[in-house]
C-alpha cells in the first residue's frame, strides 16, 4: 500500500505541468500556425535512357515568411508537376505554385492561390543575423503533430552549397535525429535562423538566415540578380619564402592568386602571382580568410556572396609586382552552364540525338550520376575527368556516344560507348546542335564520326542514305518516340 | 573413407605415370628473399620477404621459372627433388613483360642427375595437361591434372599493361606453384603462373610459344622482350565502313584505328589501313586469327617475332591490296605504366621536398584505392596525356610526392602529390632537370617551384633550405639525396 501511494505521487509530479514546459508548448502552439508541409511531385528522368521518365513525389518542410508566401529550400522543386500544402499537419491539400526559386541559393517561395488557406497561418520572422553557437528548435510536422527537437548549433562555414559549384556560407548543426535535411526551420527567440538542406551522420547542414534574407528582400526590391562567385584559383599565402619571393614583407597575409579565367571581367582585373590582400575593405589573412564582425573567421569566397550580387563589382587591394594595387572584379553569374560539364538539369528535359541507334547526349553530372551516388569512382574515367575540366571558347561543353541501340545498321559499333564525341563529317562537335548541323553535310553519302583520342574506337562510319530509314526502324523497335531531343538551352 | 580412397588413388595414378619419365626429378623448389622499395620513401626498404615458387631445368643448365617469383631477389635458394641441400641461384635473364625468368646455380653439381625438360607444343583445348610445383600447404611435391579449358590472349597481371597468349586449366594452380611446368605427354607445354581471384578451379599457364620465344630471345645474351606493332586494331564489320573503305563484303580485315609512338608503324602504316594478313595468318574481321585451332586476338602473330624481325603484312589500301615488311620493335615508353621490379626508384630529395617519377608503382603507393578521381591528375598524366595530348608529354613527369617538414619548409600550404612544372623557370622533364632547376639562379633569394595543372606556386629559402638540407636528410635517415 505504501509503495502504491508513491507511485502515485511520483506519477503526479511527473504530470504536473512546469512553467517551462507550458512556454515550451505555447511556442509550438505559435510555431504551428507557421510551418507547413509540401508534397511534390515531380518527373524523374533516366539518363541511361533519357527518352523515358516517371512520376517521383517528395514530402518536405515550407514556412511562412510574409504574405502569400511560404519559404522552402529548392531541391526536389526542379521538374515539378504538382504542388501540394497543408497546414496544421493534417486535413486538406492545397495546390502551390512556385512564386520564386533559385537553385544556387537552394531557395525558393511558394504561394497558394486560395485565400483560404492563409486563415491562421502567421509569418515567422527571418533573423537578420545568425548566431554561431547555441541551442535552437528543429521543427517539422511529424504524424499530424509538430514536433519541435532541440539542437546545437555548432559553427558557421562556407563551403559547396547542395545544389552548386559555388562556395555560400553554410551551418552546420549537430544533432541525432533521423530523417531530416528536408527544409525543416530551424528556429531560435521565435525567428528563423536556417533551413535544413542536408544531413550525413550526426551533422545537419542548414541554409542559414542572414544568407535567406538576403535573397528574399533582393526579391522584392526587383528582379533576382543571381548569386555571383570568384572564378579565379587562390592559394594560401602562408609560405614566408613565397612572400618573400613576391616581395611582400612581414607577416605572411593575403591569398595568392595561381589561375584567371579567361572571360575575366575586366580583363586583367587579377593577374596569376597577385596576392589578394583586401576585399571589400576586410583584410584577407594568410588562410585566405577574413574577420567577419558579426561570424568571425571565414573563407574569402563567401564575399561573393555576403553582400554582393552577380554582375557587381567587389573591390578588392592585390599586391602586384612589389606595390599595392587597387581593383575592381565582376562576379559572374553562377550558371551551370559555364560548366564544361554541368552540375545539374532543372526543369528541362535531357536530350538526347539517335542517329542510327547510337545514341549521344551532353555529358552532364545527372548524366554520370546514373552511376550511382559515387559516380565519381565508378563512372568511366575519362567521363568523370572531363566532368573536373573547365570550359574553354573551343570546348564549352562535351557530347558522349552514351549507348548503342542494336541493330543491323550499326554491326561493329555495338559495343562502343561512354566514347566523347570530337567531330562528324570533319565538323568540331560541342553539343547536339553541332551533330544536326555537321549530319547536313556527309561525305561521300557517309558520315563520319570522330571520337576524343583515348583507348577505345577513334573513327566509325555510318550510311548517310539509310540513316534516317535505320533510324526510325530503330525508335519503333525501341520504342521511343522521337530520335532527337534538344532543348533551347542548348549550348 | 571411400573418398579418401579415391584422391589417393588419382595422386597414385598421376605419380606413377609421371614417374616413368620422373619429370619431377627436373622440377625445383624456390625460395626468394625478397626485399622492395618503399615507393613514398624511396631511399627505404622494406622488411624482408620470404616467398617460394617452383621452377624446372631447361637445356643449359639453366631453371625457368615465373619472373614474379624472383622479383627483388635479395637471395634465391633451390632444392632438388627429395634433397634437402639448398643451392644458391641467381637471376640470369628475366622478362617481366612475360613472367618469365631463367636462373642459374653457381654450383654445377646441382645438376647432376638432372635432365632437362624438353619443351613441347601447344597443347589442344580439353587435353589433358599436369601442374608439378611446390604449392602452399605442404612441402613436398604435388601433382594436379586438368583439361586446358581455353586458350586466348589474357592479361598477364605481373607487369600489369601487357597482354599475351595464356592457356586455362581446371588443374589446381595455387601459390607456390608459379613458375612450374604443366606436362603432357612428358614435354613442358606451359608454365603456371596466374589465377583469377574469386574464380575457382581457374588457372593459367604461359604456352610455350612465349617460353620459346623468350629462350630464343635470350640466345644473344640478352632479352628484349616481345615486340608489338603499335597500332590499335578496331573491328571491321559495319557495312557502311567496309563500303566506304571499298571492301569486299566478307569476315576478313581489322581496320588500324590507331597508330602509337613506334617510329616503324608511323613511316608505313596509316590510319583506315585494314589488316588482312599478318604473316602467315588471315585476320578476320573482329581483328581475331585461328591459330593453332584456337580463335585469338591477331596481337599473337607479332609477338611471335623478336626484336627488330619484320613482320610481312598484306594491307587494303585505297581500295587495293597492298604489302610490305614491318620491322618490330619492343615498345618501352609505356614502362611506368606497368608494375616496375628489381631497379630502385628514381628520387632526390632538397630541403625536405621529395621527387620522384611519376609510375604506377607510386600511385599504388597512395594505398586503398588509386584510382580514385582524387589522383585525377596524376592518372592523366601517367594514362592518357599521351593519346589526347601527345605535343605535351613530358619524358618524366616528376611528382612532388611528400614534404619532409623542417621549419624550413614547415609552410608549404600546398599538400598532396603535386606535378610538378618548373623549379626556378627550368621546365621539368625529368629527374635531372630538378637537380638542374635547383641549380638554376633566379636573381631572388627563394627557390620557386611551379606546379601543374592547377598552376599553383611554392618557394624555399634559399639559404635556410640549403643549410638544412644535411639535418633533414640525417633526421629521416637519408644516406644519399638522390638516386638518378
Amino acid at each position: 500500500m505504501k509503495l502504491i501511494c508513491s507511485l502515485i505521487i511520483a506519477l503526479g509530479v511527473m504530470f504536473v505541468p512546469s512553467p517551462v514546459h507550458a512556454a515550451n508548448n505555447a511556442r509550438v502552439k505559435e510555431w504551428e500556425k507557421s510551418i507547413v508541409t509540401l508534397e511534390i511531385t515531380r518527373k524523374v528522368y533516366d539518363y541511361q535512357q533519357p527518352w523515358t521518365r516517371r512520376s517521383d513525389q517528395s514530402v518536405k518542410s515550407g514556412v511562412v515568411t510574409g504574405p502569400n508566401e511560404l519559404l522552402t529550400t529548392a531541391e526536389y522543386l526542379q521538374d515539378r508537376t504538382l504542388i501540394r500544402v497543408q497546414k496544421g499537419g493534417r486535413g486538406k491539400w492545397f495546390e502551390g505554385d512556385v512564386a520564386w526559386i533559385d537553385y544556387h541559393a537552394n531557395l525558393a517561395v511558394v504561394t497558394v492561390k486560395d485565400p483560404t488557406f492563409w486563415a491562421g497561418l502567421k509569418a515567422l520572422p527571418v533573423a537578420a543575423k545568425v548566431p554561431t553557437r547555441g541551442q535552437a528548435d528543429l521543427v517539422r510536422w511529424r504524424n499530424g503533430a509538430l514536433e519541435a527537437r532541440e539542437v546545437n548549433i555548432n559553427r558557421l562555414v562556407v563551403k559547396r552549397g547542395k545544389l552548386t559549384f559555388i562556395d555560400t556560407l553554410q551551418m552546420e548543426i549537430d544533432t541525432e535525429m533521423s530523417g531530416i535535411g528536408w527544409s525543416e526551420t530551424i528556429i531560435q527567440d521565435g525567428k528563423i535562423v536556417a533551413l535544413s538542406a542536408t544531413r550525413e551522420e550526426r551533422s545537419l547542414t542548414a541554409i542559414p538566415s542572414h544568407f535567406i534574407k538576403r535573397c528574399l528582400d533582393s526579391r522584392h526590391t526587383g528582379p533576382f540578380p543571381g548569386l555571383g562567385y570568384f572564378a579565379f584559383v587562390w592559394q594560401r599565402g602562408e609560405n614566408p619564402p613565397l612572400m618573400d619571393y613576391l616581395k611582400l614583407k612581414g607577416e605572411p597575409r593575403g591569398a595568392v592568386v595561381s589561375e584567371v579565367p579567361s572571360n575575366m571581367v575586366p580583363p586583367g582585373a587579377l593577374k596569376p602571382r597577385d596576392v589578394i590582400m583586401e576585399i571589400d575593405g576586410l583584410a584577407i589573412d594568410s588562410q585566405g580568410d577574413y574577420r567577419d564582425p558579426d561570424y568571425g573567421n571565414l573563407s574569402l569566397e563567401n564575399l561573393a556572396t555576403h553582400a554582393h550580387w552577380a554582375g557587381q563589382k567587389v573591390k578588392m587591394k592585390v599586391w602586384r609586382d612589389g606595390k599595392e594595387v587597387l581593383t575592381e572584379y565582376q562576379l559572374p553569374k553562377a550558371d551551370y552552364k559555364v560548366e564544361v560539364v554541368p552540375d545539374a538539369l532543372f526543369d528541362a528535359e535531357p536530350e538526347y540525338l539517335i542517329m542510327g541507334g547510337l545514341v549521344f547526349q551532353p555529358l552532364t553530372i545527372p548524366y554520370l550520376q546514373s552511376w550511382g551516388a559515387d559516380y565519381m569512382r565508378k563512372a568511366p574515367f575519362r567521363l568523370s575527368y572531363a566532368s573536373q575540366q573547365k570550359a574553354s571558347a573551343s570546348t564549352p561543353s562535351v557530347v558522349v556516344l552514351s549507348a548503342v541501340l542494336p541493330d543491323t545498321f550499326n554491326i561493329g559499333y555495338q559495343e562502343a560507348r561512354w566514347l566523347l564525341l570530337d567531330q562528324v563529317n570533319g565538323k568540331k562537335i560541342s553539343n547536339l546542335r553541332d551533330i544536326q548541323n555537321a549530319l547536313k553535310n556527309p561525305k561521300n553519302g557517309f558520315h563520319e564520326l570522330l571520337f576524343q583520342e583515348g583507348d577505345n574506337l577513334r573513327r566509325a562510319v555510318l550510311d548517310a542514305t539509310g540513316l534516317d530509314q535505320s533510324t526510325q526502324r530503330i525508335l519503333q523497335r525501341y520504342g521511343i518516340d522521337e530520335p532527337v531531343r534538344v532543348g533551347p538551352s542548348s549550348k | 573413407m571411400p573418398l579418401l580412397l579415391v584422391i589417393a588413388a588419382l595422386l597414385l595414378g598421376l605419380t606413377g605415370r609421371a614417374a616413368a619419365s620422373d619429370p619431377e626429378r627436373s622440377v625445383v623448389q624456390i625460395t626468394t628473399f625478397s626485399q622492395q622499395p618503399v615507393w613514398d620513401a624511396p631511399w627505404r626498404s622494406d622488411s624482408v620477404r620470404r616467398s617460394s615458387g617452383t621452377g624446372f631445368v631447361v637445356r643449359g643448365k639453366r631453371i625457368m621459372t615465373n619472373a614474379h617469383v624472383v622479383s627483388w631477389a635479395k637471395q634465391i635458394l633451390v632444392r632438388r627433388y627429395q634433397d634437402p641441400r639448398p643451392y644458391v641461384a641467381k637471376v640470369k635473364f628475366i622478362g617481366h613483360d612475360c613472367d618469365l625468368a631463367l636462373l642459374e646455380v653457381e654450383n654445377e653439381d646441382f645438376f647432376d642427375g638432372m635432365q632437362a625438360l624438353e619443351i613441347g607444343n601447344l597443347p589442344p583445348v580439353r587435353s589433358t595437361v599436369a601442374t608439378i610445383g611446390y604449392p602452399a600447404g605442404g612441402e613436398q611435391i604435388s601433382y594436379t591434372r586438368g583439361v586446358v579449358s581455353r586458350i586466348e590472349v589474357q592479361s598477364y597481371v605481373h607487369v600489369g599493361n601487357r597482354a599475351y597468349l595464356a592457356a586455362q586449366t581446371d588443374a589446381a594452380i595455387n601459390p607456390g606453384n608459379s613458375g612450374g611446368p604443366v606436362i603432357q605427354d612428358d614435354k613442358v607445354v606451359g608454365v603456371a603462373f596466374q589465377g583469377l581471384p574469386g574464380l575457382e578451379n581457374t588457372g593459367f599457364f604461359i604456352p610455350t610459344t612465349l617460353v620459346n620465344h623468350f629462350l630464343t630471345d635470350v640466345d644473344d645474351g640478352e632479352y628484349n622482350g616481345f615486340p608489338q606493332a603499335g597500332i590499335r586494331l578496331m573491328p571491321l564489320q559495319n557495312p557502311a565502313y567496309r563500303k566506304m573503305l571499298k571492301m569486299p563484303d566478307n569476315n576478313l580485315g581489322t581496320r588500324i584505328d590507331h597508330i602509337f609512338t613506334a617510329p616503324a608503324s608511323r613511316k608505313l602504316l596509316k590510319l583506315d589501313d585494314v589488316l588482312l594478313k599478318a604473316g602467315e595468318y588471315d585476320v578476320g574481321s573482329d581483328g581475331t586469327i585461328l591459330y593453332h585451332g584456337n580463335r585469338v586476338s591477331v596481337s599473337v602473330v607479332f609477338n611471335e617475332f623478336q626484336h627488330g624481325q619484320p613482320i610481312h603484312l598484306k594491307l587494303w589500301r585505297d581500295g587495293a591490296e597492298v604489302e610490305l615488311d614491318l620491322p618490330l620493335e619492343v615498345i618501352s615508353d609505356d614502362r611506368e605504366e606497368g608494375n616496375l621490379y628489381d631497379v630502385l626508384p628514381r628520387y632526390h630529395v632538397y630541403g625536405g621536398l621529395v621527387f620522384m617519377p611519376l609510375c604506377r608503382d607510386l600511385m599504388k603507393s597512395i594505398g586503398g584505392n588509386w584510382t580514385d578521381p582524387t589522383n585525377a591528375d596524376l592518372l592523366y598524366e601517367l594514362f592518357y596525356r599521351k593519346h589526347d595530348k601527345p605535343e605535351t608529354v613530358r619524358a618524366e613527369p616528376i611528382v612532388l610526392t611528400s614534404i619532409l617538414t623542417h621549419r624550413s619548409n614547415a609552410n608549404f600550404s600546398l599538400r598532396g602529390r603535386l606535378l610538378v612544372d618548373k623549379i626556378n623557370g627550368v621546365k621539368i622533364n625529368c629527374m635531372e632537370d630538378v637537380i638542374k632547376g635547383f641549380a638554376t639562379e633566379n636573381g631572388t633569394g627563394q627557390h620557386v617551384l611551379e606546379f601543374y595543372p592547377e598552376h599553383g606556386i611554392e618557394c624555399l629559402d634559399r639559404k635556410a633550405s640549403s643549410a638544412a638540407q644535411s639535418e633533414i636528410l640525417k633526421s629521416n635517415g637519408i644516406t644519399n639525396d638522390r638516386r638518378l
